[in-house]
């Protein structure tokens, strides 16, 4: 990013708060062994469903086990599956897009009509059916949010390669005598790719709350890993004696996603993309 | 009109056939031996091929396929194979359920989020417009699951007010359908928003104030008809995404639906019951999307279909 757009996104204080946002979170992510006060699957029977205290900052849950240091590994488990699930489809949808922009003719026809048909459903359906079908977990989690995603970045790449086409360094590279492969790569994808990112990072948070809700479903990362979604679901059944189990890790996921829109909103405002 | 109506309308038929072939593959390759389900742990060799035999899995695809659309167009929609209860009946009801929240939440985020998106774009740059777009992130970005826990407690736990679950009448509706809608508040007051500053500085908007209209007659009857059109496709849109909303907010309210439904043929790996739930949906957003696209020319008669 040149320093010019820098600035202006340094200056527009959504951005600056999206990205501290996800810098404390990252840094929970990365070092939790160092800053959880406790190991997080340490139960404590005793002090089950016990309230904020000094003991256990945010509580203890129905294993009595500490939902602060739950919550910032779980930080790890968001992160890892929102950003790798987004990147995956994006290395895919791009390539794809790219494809059938490049080329518009038939290939690039039957790309679309897929994608059409993919985007007619719900993003958060397909992902519980794909996740139904490979059964629960980490990796099938990923893997469905991957799938979900691909048809966005094919749409938003196709629609930026089409009219990058019609540029005249196009024609210049054609003129030189450019082959198709370098075409695709050396000229019409750099100049496609600040959508894609405006996308991918907005999408990341959609990713964050799929994932938090297939592992409400009780569909998601399992035991005993820490998952934000599964955390909310045990704390569902003691809403009434315990909301803190609850409470806390709606809390993160929430402010995670909303690091994730604001950066990607200032971003989308900083490169001048349009979303369709 | 009538010709765009009729070949949007053979599209449509044409995306439905895909999505009921897609369905019936999904099931037909997928893993794991239905008739070993069904036949339970332990049984014999025999009882296992008597069951395949008997639900014909033991036929190839295109028969297996062309048998299934024809009992569906003659009114079977089979039976859950866990349950054996009928797919039509225990679809029925549950989709009025979810048309009933997914309705009231449609309604909520549309009242409420169209007028915020147009106060906030013309006071643009006010204390109202920041607080309506901190708002909007805040509301895109929670779980509705949440969003659902959090108003059962503060409303059915500590205030007493509202029922925690359970269906029938408005006080049942209340806390479901505003946890399905708030995410559709923040997105259409979002969109409402940056659709109305794109025509509020058209030239016909000044030369509106110009020849003497009030504000309130710009504004409501000038700007925001001209604004409607990209509002309509988000309107659309969040059908198939409350969709996706029932499935968790029916969790949280035990609200007997489809969603819910959904999740636990999935569970269960009920597939006779998904594969009816899907094209059930298919359908559903193809008729939206198709009651958008005619609606285009009641807010701008330049749109015409031919």
């Amino acid at each position: 990013m040149q320093k010019r757009k820098w600035k202006r996104f340094a200056r527009n204080r959504g951005a600056v708060v999206g990205l501290g946002i996800l810098v404390l979170f990252l840094l929970f992510a990365a070092l939790a062994p160092v800053i959880a006060p406790q190991n997080p699957n340490k139960t404590h029977l005793r002090a089950s469903l016990a309230p904020p205290s000094r003991d256990a900052l945010l509580g203890r849950d129905q294993l009595g086990r500490d939902v602060l240091s739950r919550i910032i590994y779980g930080a790890r488990t968001s992160f890892l599956i929102g950003a790798s699930a987004t990147a995956a489809a994006a290395l895919v949808g791009v390539l794809l897009g790219l494809v059938a922009g490049y080329h518009s003719g038939v290939r690039g026809g039957i790309i679309m009509r897929i994608v059409d048909i993919m985007l007619a459903f719900p993003e958060f359906l397909v992902a519980l059916v794909v996740v139904g079908i490979l059964g629960p977990g980490f990796y099938n989690v990923l893997i469905s949010i991957a799938i979900v995603f691909v048809p966005r970045f094919v749409r938003i790449t196709r629609a930026s390669a089409l009219s990058v086409r019609e540029n005249d360094y196009i024609q210049a590279a054609v003129a030189i005598g450019a082959g198709n492969g370098r075409m695709m790569f050396a000229h019409v994808l750099p100049n496609c790719l600040a959508p894609a990112i405006v996308q991918g990072t907005l999408l990341i948070g959609d990713a964050i709350l799929i994932s938090a809700g297939l592992g409400f479903l009780g569909l998601g990362a399992q035991p005993p890993l820490a998952e934000w979604g599964a955390m909310l679901s045990d704390g569902r059944g003691y809403i009434a004696t315990a909301p803190h189990i609850a409470t806390f890790p709606g809390l993160a996921i929430m402010f995670m996603v909303i690091g994730f829109n604001l950066v990607g909103d200032s971003l989308r405002d900083t490169l001048d993309v349009r979303l369709t | 009109m009538l010709s765009f109506a009729v070949g949007r309308g053979l599209g449509l038929l044409v995306v439905l056939f895909v999505v009921s072939l897609v369905t019936f593959s999904l099931t037909y390759f997928v893993p794991g031996d239905v008739a070993l389900v069904i036949a339970g742990p332990g049984s014999s060799a025999k009882s296992i091929s008597a069951i395949r035999a008997k639900l014909h899995l033991d036929r190839p695809f295109h028969v297996r396929y062309a048998q299934w659309l024809g009992s569906l167009f003659s009114g079977d929609l089979g039976e859950s194979a866990i349950t054996k209860e009928p797919v039509g009946q225990m679809v029925g009801f549950r989709f009025l359920n979810t048309l009933e929240l997914t309705g009231a939440g449609l309604g909520l985020a549309v009242i409420l989020g169209m007028p915020m998106g147009v106060l906030a774009a013309i006071k643009r740059n006010s204390l109202l417009d920041y607080g309506t777009m901190v708002l909007s992130v805040f509301g895109i970005s929670m779980p509705i699951f949440w969003i659902g826990l959090m108003l059962i407690y503060f409303f059915a736990v500590r205030l007493r007010v509202l029922p925690v679950t359970g269906q029938g009448g408005l006080r049942h509706l209340v806390l479901p359908a505003v946890t399905i809608g708030v995410n559709s508040v923040a997105i259409i007051a979002r969109m409402t928003r940056s659709s109305m500053l794109e025509v509020l500085g058209s030239d016909y908007i000044r030369t509106a104030k110009a020849k003497g209209c009030s504000e309130r007659q710009v504004i409501w009857l000038h700007a925001l008809r001209n604004a409607m059109i990209p509002i309509i496709t988000t309107i659309g849109m969040q059908l198939g995404y409350l969709m996706g909303g029932a499935v968790l907010t029916e969790t949280v309210f035990a609200w007997s639906g489809i969603g819910r439904l959904f999740a636990d043929s999935v569970f269960r790996r009920d597939f006779p019951v998904l594969q009816i739930l899907v094209l059930l949906l298919a359908a559903v957003f193809a008729l939206a999307n198709f009651l958008v696209d005619l609606s285009y020319s009641l807010f701008d008669p330049r749109v015409r279909y031919d």
